[in-house]
């Protein structure tokens, strides 16, 4: 099978997959409708008028209506050019006929099938059917209303099997319901629920069924859809009351209610796709930018990596020149250099292993003390620290919601860095801050890590946290990536890291972090 | 109106750097000048009014590309050949269009060093050269 292109996917099946199962739903509702029409009534079988005994008939017209749907739904799914125009012609057939029925309301001829006037649940529920497939068929904009038709009508139906199966019928012989045979129920909620609701042209079933929206979309349905039928039910009682309508009156109203909260169900299931499809796009965004930084990257450290491999090649050949002319002092002078560029290339594919790391693992955020994870990033440089002959101070502590690993090695880059960039006249002073930020919803953390050094170059301070840019002062010592590093992690904890232009005595970089961390890199 | 006489070769890579003065002062007759940091290559190109720049591409602080940017900016015809670990054609696009006389990747040989070097001498020699 060829695997399908993001068009033609419909709830993960292949759009003639996907079809075809819609209209298999179709097929099994006309070869029902047909059985009743053709063995019920043609060869008076008593059983496929009724399924169960005592139970009301399907009526021969629900029965032959039933049959246009269907084969309407059918219609709409081929691809001739004239298929959906005998869709809709069939439906209008079926909208003229219900109506028709739901006006002239005669008494039924004794011994003639085809007389008996269906239940006004059962006319509600063709109608709609018959809109729907109009609907879908040539007002693509308008599907959302086949949808609230859809639902609507199929309530009160499923409510119908629920009252003949558990309750043996309505209990109110007044109701609109009162004369819906069992699977004239089945078939008209089978038809709206599927071959309306599921239609491809609907396109509810392949945004609903996204495994990253059912969850959200059982939050919100499973109260509405029990609020539904109990709240219409309620309301209609309520009003019979007040009013004292009879059966069409109240079974107007009802159908009104289910038409309104049908409308209300459905704008929050629109409200609910539209939040998704906004985060589905931000995520998307982000990506796609995460990938634009990735790629810029990739050609930076080629191009990095380019540069160590041919100056070992081309001092190779100063070397080799030199001990041909015999000058051992130029000679020797070259091998250092070789040695000198191969050493840089480890260094900076430690520096990406780094960086690569910290931009794709996961953080697994608890609560730890700022300076047990100053401590632990000073012991990592204990021996540079003791050489330099410097102190890393924490001016006030704070309890900070971080994968403690990953900001330790934020405070060992920071420290390494300051190390490196160090006033050799005086001994080197770090010092750790930490201060509460924002109110209301972005609260954090804002650690700054200042020094004494010679501190950051202003032009350097602009593109800092490129992963390979290079301080002048660490020209030679490093592949510069370590801000990268920094910055990766600490916008994987949501948070953001700039350098403070406005300090001048000597670098002071900031970080925050926010008191729930956010998988941004994810 | 003067014939090449000096050139100045800009590039943060000490060896790079060493490489370039090392395959043009093999040429004879022209001075070299190098520097690491771009940012005082400016103004030497200003104070010493070198016959032609060398100019690394990829540069911390700042990039080759601003700095020719700067040049042009001043009105300074000085030619410069760019010079780049990786001949990417959006920035050789981007140098052109900026004002550069030519463009060449890094070699990855001595003797592709010795004849760039050489073509590019023989090249300016040949030709006028704009006065500042």
């Amino acid at each position: 099978m060829m695997p399908p292109s993001a068009r033609d996917n419909y709830v993960h099946l292949p759009r003639r997959q996907y079809f075809s199962m819609v209209e298999w739903h179709a097929a099994a509702i006309l070869a029902i409708a047909l059985a009743v029409l053709l063995v019920g009534y043609g060869l008076n079988v008593e059983a496929f008028q009724t399924v169960l005994p005592g139970f009301p008939t399907m009526k021969a017209r629900t029965a032959g209506l039933l049959v246009l749907l269907a084969v309407s739904c059918i219609l709409s799914l081929r691809q001739f050019v004239w298929a959906p125009w005998a869709s809709s012609a069939l439906a209008v057939a079926v909208i003229a006929i219900a109506l028709s029925m739901g006006l002239n309301r005669t008494e039924s001829v004794a011994g003639d099938a085809w007389s008996i006037i269906p239940s006004d649940a059962t006319i509600f529920g063709l109608l709609c059917g018959g809109l729907a497939m109009l609907v879908i068929n040539h007002a693509p904009r308008w599907t959302l209303f086949a949808g609230i038709l859809a639902l609507a009508a199929a309530t009160p139906a499923i409510f119908r099997i629920i009252a003949l199966l558990l309750f043996g019928g309505a209990p109110d012989d007044d109701s609109p319901l009162d004369t819906m045979a069992l699977h004239t129920a089945v078939l008209i909620s089978w038809f709206l629920m599927v071959c309306v609701m599921l239609h491809p042209r609907l396109g509810f079933a392949r945004l609903l069924l996204r495994p990253s929206l059912q969850g959200r979309l059982l939050r919100t349905m499973l109260p509405i859809a029990v609020l539904l039928p109990v709240g219409a039910g309620a309301a209609t009682l309520l009003l019979s009351q007040v009013i004292g309508a009879g059966t069409e009156g109240l079974f107007a109203m009802n159908a009104a209610i289910y038409l309104i909260m049908s409308a209300v169900m459905v704008w929050q299931l629109s409200q609910l796709i539209e939040d998704w499809q906004r985060e589905a796009n931000e995520r998307s965004t982000r990506l796609s930018r995460a990938n634009g930084a990735l790629e810029q990257y990739a050609l930076s450290a080629a191009h990095d990596l380019k540069a160590p491999g041919r100056h070992v090649l081309l001092y190779g050949e100063l070397l080799q020149e030199a001990l041909e002319k015999g000058d051992f002092a130029t000679a020797k002078r070259h091998a250092k250099s070789i040695r000198d560029s191969a050493l840089d290339m480890p260094r900076i594919i430690e520096g990406m292993l780094d960086f690569s790391r910290s931009a794709f693992t996961r953080i697994s955020p608890s609560v730890n003390a700022l300076s047990e994870m100053v401590q632990a990033a000073a012991a990592q440089n204990a021996a540079d620290i003791q050489a330099a002959n410097g102190a890393v101070r924490v001016l006030s502590d704070a309890r900070l919601t971080c994968d403690p690993t990953l900001i330790t090695s934020v405070f060992q880059n920071l420290i390494a860095n300051a190390i490196k960039s160090r006033r050799r006249d005086q001994p080197l002073d770090i010092r750790i801050d930490a201060q509460r930020e924002g109110t209301g919803e972005g609260n954090g953390w804002r650690i700054s890590v200042e020094d004494n050094g010679v501190g950051f170059d202003p032009d350097f301070a602009a593109v800092a946290f490129n992963p390979l840019a290079r301080g002048v002062h660490t020209a030679g010592e490093g592949a510069g990536i370590g801000l990268a590093t920094c910055r990766s992690i600490v916008q994987g904890h949501g948070g953001r890291i700039f350098i403070d232009q406005d300090y001048h005595g000597g670098a002071r970089v900031v970080f925050t972090l926010p008191d729930t961390p956010a998988q941004a890199a994810s | 109106m003067t014939k090449l006489a000096s050139v100045m070769i800009v590039d943060d890579n000490p060896r790079c750097l060493e490489f370039m003065t090392l395959a043009f002062s093999a040429q004879g007759g022209v001075t070299v000048a190098g520097e690491l940091r771009p940012a005082i290559a400016l103004e030497r190109i200003r104070t010493e009014k070198p016959d032609l720049v060398l100019l690394d591409v990829k540069m911390p602080e700042i990039d080759g590309f601003t700095v020719l940017s700067v040049l042009r900016g001043e009105g300074n015809p000085v030619p410069v050949v760019m010079c780049s670990g990786s001949a990417l054609q959006k920035d050789v696009d981007r140098a052109y269009a900026t004002g550069c006389s030519g463009y060449v990747e890094k070699p990855a040989t001595l003797e592709d060093y010795r004849a760039l070097a050489g073509a590019v001498v023989e090249y300016w020699r040949r030709g006028e050269l704009p006065n500042h």
